[in-house]
């Protein structure tokens, strides 16, 4: 429920803090550096169109909704892939792999560059951010 | 569902990670989850002791379920104190991960350390003799 600015420079942020992660071995940072980068991505196009996320549910409606066309199914499969591994790995009795970390890290980065992609067209960026 | 053991192992995984990324000064928004990880883990290791397990809406994640299940198992049973639940609600409520209140910053994360730590002191010490 911020505005576009403030959750891209925290994804971007949080995409640094991913990649160190995986580069030392810290799974748990790895995985929810990774899942947050892609959400507040996903908040940043949303602020572009005045829409706030309320809950993960919510995030949800929306990307089917609203975001799906933009970004296309394999996005929205990799983001279901990401927050159900996340809340598994952190939440539950999980510890992954090593080979399911580099995977989780492909879809998570595979999702961000798709986002930049989106916002890299003139178009679609707010005026305070031209 | 995770035993009470492998919520141990992962409180004691995440506590470390907490400590050194705060000491670091990392991204706070990585350190505050580390913290609130931590201190899930520590309660659902007392509930599971207890065969209790918290449930997750649809597409979400256990936090409000895992404080219901920590007033009615672990105060209800005379473990923790009324002020502890407050201390668990508190941690969940400062822990905006939506940022809707803006990036958390080295005061907030100092000042959400500060409120976490003896509560986890507390459900160490408990885990520990469970």
């Amino acid at each position: 429920m911020a505005n576009y600015e403030d959750h891209l420079a925290l994804a971007r942020q949080l995409h640094e803090d991913m990649k160190r992660a995986v580069t030392k071995g810290e799974w748990p940072i790895a995985v929810d550096a990774g899942f947050y980068t892609v959400f507040h991505g996903m908040e940043a196009l949303n602020a572009l169109e005045c829409r706030d996320t309320y809950s993960f549910a919510d995030a949800a409606d929306i990307l089917e909704t609203m975001l799906e066309p933009k970004l296309g199914q394999q996005f929205v499969a990799d983001y279901r892939y990401l927050f159900f591994f996340r809340r598994g790995a952190l939440y539950g009795a999980h510890f992954p792999s090593g080979a399911q970390i580099t995977e989780f890290v492909e879809r998570a980065n595979r999702s961000f560059a798709t986002i930049q992609d989106y916002l890299r067209k003139a178009e679609h960026r707010p005026a305070s951010a031209a | 569902m995770a035993k009470q053991n492998q919520h141990a192992d992962k409180a004691t995984l995440f506590w470390k990670l907490a400590q050194e990324q705060y000491r670091e000064q990392a991204t706070p928004f990585l350190c505050m989850n580390l913290i609130m990880y931590t201190v899930g883990h520590l309660i659902e290791s007392l509930l599971a002791a207890q065969g209790r397990h918290p449930g997750s809406p649809v597409r979400g994640v256990p936090h409000a379920d895992r404080g219901a299940l920590l007033r009615r198992y672990l105060i209800g049973e005379g473990m923790l104190k009324e002020a502890d639940a407050d201390c668990y609600g508190e941690l969940v409520a400062q822990r905006d991960t939506f940022i809707d209140g803006g990036i958390q910053d080295r005061a907030f994360v100092e000042m959400y350390m500060a409120m976490a730590r003896p509560l986890i002191d507390r459900l160490q010490t408990l885990a520990r003799a469970a």
